[in-house]
This record gives structure tokens, C-alpha cells and sequence, in this order.
């Protein structure tokens, strides 16, 4: 019985420890650093009570950030679902070499984000890329744009990177759920006459409702968390209308040594994020009765 | 002409009806695979491409005159391959790492019930979900004060909790599905138990091990913030803070060198996960598909 607790403990706590030492300990601390004046530059450090978080809240970027934090998280993932839900789909389709279909389907899940970043950023690029090539071929529009150097068009390409690097996900996910759903129900829906659509939206849908729920929230939270899509293309810009609260605390943090003001925008971004992985961890634990 | 037969007609407008799918099928697969290739069709091509053709000609299709002018810049660059080795050493050990804690601690959670195990559980998890530039904040202060800033440790201590709390979940799962009998046999016959979690239930999660190494590799393998901020030197930068500070001027970009870099760093992951992509599938969907 001892040995048993020893075991217990001696296989559990190393990995307690490694994740208290970088996840838990500096969440504290970085909550504490959020009550005072911290200032890499200017060598302050003392407590300042609320001060950061009265500052932060009538600071504008605060609310732009808040807004395209939200933006990037939800749209590109509404949009990765589908795409995602339709290739899994159609592979899910008696077709020949499907693992071999899959496995293109999923290189832009595969090749590193740094990667993926600067191949947009080459594609939308104003003098050599051929987005604009195409598009003034097309007669779409008659000079090249600088698209990631433009506030209306910048957050619509960043988002088109967030979802084309998320769709094999998806397609993944919904992939393997597809397979585990029983091919009886569905055969028994279309001799009772089912149509297609019918089948997706009564059988197909509330069998994946699990997985749909899982795969949205944790896409929802890694897109919060981003840094490496965003950072290398745009630096947040033009004047902020791509900072989300990732890239404004790295700014704040990194670029400014701001320690005291970036940790309060850490906090704030916490709430959000716990919010969120309350409701997946709901959906995880759910499923497990 | 006599009328065809009813039976007949009907076979030949059910066979039209599946060729009619099958093309269907395949007319989408190409679309929706279409908008995912694409990119990846103009990375490759641009890498073989000349500065002179991509300047010249934006719009250029296919890669001609084809040259390997840009790998041989690229591999020949020493920069670059200090970057790639020390990116190399630290997901490996950061792979290695996150295995071995996954596994003890996935097995324990998938053998023993004690006071808390769920809630333990649950909060592992949602130690991935919290946000890293906040952790990294104050741990880079840490790191400093400790003089770690610039070392393979703080990188590969850092990188090991990107996927361990869902390593430990994934290697739970396939813990769960060796059957306890076998380690109780071995104990009878004399092993303490962790003499028969390494004789005898490790070989049976190899592919769970397969999973959350190549997970773990691909979290790190992927990582710029920490990157960018733990290390400054030259000799010590990894590959993704690396392409930033070596591609990317302020008054031009060699795109095709930078995009001869993208593919080669590409090569591992696209390697390993092609050879292993069952053991992740599994892995990842392990705790999302049942229940």
C-alpha cells in the first residue's frame, strides 16, 4: 500500500513539478506584477494598486484589441469548420488512396506557422505577389494593392491565414468522428428515405456533437493564444488594426519592458481564456460518463 | 427499335447515377484540396524560381529557368544551419522529455482512483489553454535573473509544458486500453510495478509514445514568442526567430532563399508526421471521438 503511494507519486509529481515551475508559478507572479508600476526601462518597481487596470481601461487600443482578439478567434474558425467539415466529408466518400488524400489535405497543419506567415505575406506582398497578379488578371482591380500594409484589408488576410492553417484540423477531427458513427443508423435513414441533407442535419450533426464542440473551443483558444501567424506578417499594424491581446502584451512586455501594464492585459486575457476553457473542459469531462 | 427493358434501364440509370456521384466526388475533392494545395504549390515553386524571375515576372507559374540556386544559398548560409541544429537539439530533448513524464503520469491516472483525480485532471489540461505571452512574462524576468536567458535549458523546460498536459491526457487513453491483468501477472510473478510498466506495458503503448512525441515536437517546432525572447545570440537562435532576423531586410526580401528555408525546415515535420500521421490521428482523437 505504501509502495503503491510512493509509485502514485514518484510517476505523477514530475510532471506536476515541471508544470508548476513554467505554467503556474509565473501565472502568479504575473498576476502579482499587474498590481504594481514594474518598468524594465525606467527601473521602477513598487506597488501601485489598480492603477494599471484604471489605465488600461481608458486606454483605445485596449478596446481595439479586445474587438480583433474576438474577431480572429471566432471568424476564421466559422470559416475553417466549414471547409474543414466539407473535406472531411467528401473523404469520407469511398474514394481511391484516401490516406494519401488526407495527407496533402493536411500540410498546412503540417508545415511550421513561421512558414505559413511569410508565405502570405509573400502571396499578398504590393510588387511581387500574385494575389494582385491574379486579380488585376481577373479585372478585380486595376493596380496592386498593398494588402497587409492596408487597416481595411489587413485583418481579412490575417484571418485567411488563421483558417487556411486550421481547416485540416478540423478535417481531422471530423474525419475520425465521421468513421466512428455508425454506418447502420445512416443506411436505416436512407431506406426510410432520407434525404441527404436531412441525414447530415438529424444523424450526422447530433452524432458529432462532441467532437464538433471540442474541436470549435480549442481552435477558439489556440487562435486567442496566437503570436507566430500574426507577428511575422503584419507586427499587429497598420496602426493596430491586426494587435490582438497576444501581440499588444509582447509589445508591451518586449518592445517597451513595460512589465506592470503588460501583465494587467495579461490578466484581463486570462478571464477571457478561462471562460472559454471552462466550456471546453465541460465538454471534455461530459463526454467521459 | 423495341423499348429497353425496365429492369435494364433502371440498372443503366443507377450505374449513370454512381458514375454522376463519383465524379461529384471527385470534382469536389479537387476544389476543396485546391484551396489548401495552392500555397503550398507556390512555396515550392517559388523556391526553385530566380530573384530575377520573381521580380520580373510575379505571376510566373511554373519555375523556369528551374534552378536549385536558392537551397544551395540557403544550405550554405552557416547562420542557417546553426539555427536548424540548435532547433533540432531542443525539440528533441524537448520530445524526449515530455514522453517520459507523459507516460509515468498517464499511467498512474489511467491505474489508480485517489481523492481528486479528476479535478487534478482537468486542471492539467487547462494549464495549456492559459496565455503563454502572460507565463512568458515572467518567466523570461526568471530566466534572467537566473542567467538562463540564451541556453538550450530554459527553451526545452519551456517547450516540454507546450504539450505535456494533453500528452498526459493522450497517454492516459492508451493506457486505458491495455488491459490491467497483464501488469497484475507480471507482479505476481515478482515485478515491482514499475519493473512491469517497463517490461511489459511500455512496449504495449509504443504508439502512444509515437503519438506525444511527435506532438510535442510539432508544438515546439512551431514556437516563435519563446524563441524570440529567451535567446538573442546568433549561436543559439532556433529556426522560426532565425527566418525573421536573416530573410527579411528593411529594403528587400530574397523570397526565393526564404522560401528554399520554409521548405527545408518543413522537410522534418512534413517527414515525420506523413510516416507517423496514424499514431497522431489516434492519439489526438482518442479522447475526442469516444464517450
Amino acid at each position: 500500500m505504501m509502495r503503491e503511494r510512493a509509485f502514485l507519486i514518484g510517476t505523477i509529481f514530475p510532471a506536476l513539478a515541471v508544470i508548476g515551475f513554467v505554467v503556474l508559478y509565473p501565472l502568479v507572479r504575473s498576476v502579482s506584477f499587474s498590481l504594481t508600476n514594474y518598468n524594465l526601462i525606467f527601473g521602477t518597481h513598487s506597488f501601485d494598486g489598480l492603477q494599471q487596470f484604471s489605465s488600461l481601461f481608458s486606454d483605445p487600443t485596449f478596446y481595439t484589441a479586445l474587438l480583433n482578439t474576438l474577431l480572429l478567434s471566432i471568424g476564421p474558425m466559422l470559416a475553417a469548420f466549414v471547409l474543414g467539415f466539407a473535406q472531411a466529408l467528401v473523404l469520407n466518400q469511398a474514394i481511391r488512396a484516401r490516406s494519401f488524400f488526407r495527407g496533402l489535405a493536411l500540410l498546412p497543419w503540417v508545415i511550421p506557422q513561421v512558414v505559413v506567415a511569410y508565405l502570405f505575406r509573400f502571396m499578398f506582398n504590393q510588387s511581387v505577389g500574385v494575389v494582385n497578379v491574379v486579380l488585376k488578371g481577373l479585372g478585380l482591380i486595376a493596380h496592386s494593392l498593398p494588402w497587409l500594409a492596408l487597416p481595411h484589408s489587413a485583418p481579412w488576410v490575417v484571418g485567411l491565414i488563421y483558417a487556411w492553417n486550421e481547416v485540416p484540423f478540423f478535417m481531422l477531427m471530423l474525419l475520425a468522428g465521421l468513421q466512428s458513427l455508425s454506418g447502420d443508423v445512416l443506411e436505416a435513414a436512407l431506406v426510410d428515405g432520407a434525404t441527404p441533407v436531412k441525414q447530415f442535419f438529424y444523424i450526422i450533426v447530433p452524432g458529432l456533437r462532441r467532437i464538433i464542440t471540442i474541436s470549435t473551443v480549442l481552435i477558439v483558444i489556440w487562435n486567442f493564444n496566437n503570436f507566430t501567424l500574426i507577428w511575422p506578417t503584419t507586427h499587429g499594424g497598420p496602426v493596430n488594426a491586426t494587435t490582438t491581446f497576444a501581440v499588444w502584451v509582447y509589445v508591451q512586455a518586449f518592445e517597451n519592458f513595460n512589465i506592470g501594464y503588460a501583465a494587467a492585459i495579461g490578466v484581463i486575457w486570462l478571464i477571457f481564456l478561462l471562460v472559454l476553457t471552462f466550456f471546453y473542459l465541460r465538454a471534455v469531462s461530459g463526454s467521459e460518463q | 427499335m423495341s423499348a429497353l427493358s425496365p429492369t435494364l434501364t433502371l440498372r443503366r440509370s443507377r450505374r449513370r447515377a454512381r458514375v454522376w456521384h463519383g465524379v461529384m466526388v471527385y470534382a469536389l475533392l479537387a476544389i476543396l484540396l485546391a484551396f489548401s494545395l495552392l500555397p503550398i504549390y507556390w512555396l515550392l515553386a517559388t523556391s526553385f524560381k530566380t530573384r530575377f524571375d520573381i521580380f520580373a515576372n510575379p505571376g510566373q507559374f511554373f519555375p523556369f529557368p528551374f534552378t536549385l540556386h536558392a537551397y544551395q544559398q540557403v544550405l550554405s548560409d552557416p547562420h542557417f544551419l546553426t539555427y536548424f541544429k540548435n532547433s533540432l537539439i531542443v525539440n528533441l530533448a524537448t520530445s524526449l522529455i515530455t514522453v517520459a513524464l507523459a507516460l509515468l503520469a498517464g499511467y498512474s491516472f489511467s491505474r489508480f482512483r485517489f481523492r481528486g483525480n479528476q479535478a487534478l485532471l482537468l486542471f492539467i489540461l487547462a494549464t495549456q489553454m492559459f496565455p503563454s505571452a502572460v507565463l512568458l512574462l515572467s518567466l523570461y524576468i526568471l530566466f534572467r535573473q537566473l542567467h538562463l536567458l540564451n541556453t538550450y535549458p530554459a527553451l526545452i523546460i519551456s517547450y516540454v509544458t507546450f504539450g505535456l498536459p494533453f500528452s498526459i491526457w493522450m497517454m492516459k487513453g492508451f493506457a486505458d486500453g491495455v488491459p490491467e491483468e497483464i501488469e497484475q501477472a507480471a507482479m505476481i510473478d515478482g515485478c515491482s510495478r514499475m519493473q512491469a510498466l517497463l517490461r511489459v506495458v511500455v512496449p504495449m503503448l509504443v504508439p502512444g509514445m509515437i503519438a506525444v512525441a511527435l506532438f510535442s515536437f510539432l508544438a515546439g517546432w512551431n514556437d516563435l514568442m519563446w524563441s524570440l525572447t529567451l535567446t538573442s545570440s546568433t549561436s543559439m537562435r532556433l529556426i522560426p526567430p532565425g527566418f525573421i532576423l536573416t530573410y527579411v531586410g528593411q529594403f528587400q526580401t530574397y523570397w526565393n532563399q526564404l522560401m528554399a528555408g520554409s521548405v527545408l525546415v518543413s522537410i522534418p515535420t512534413v517527414a515525420v508526421f506523413t510516416l507517423l500521421q496514424r499514431y497522431l490521428v489516434q492519439g489526438l482523437t482518442s479522447g475526442g471521438v469516444k464517450g
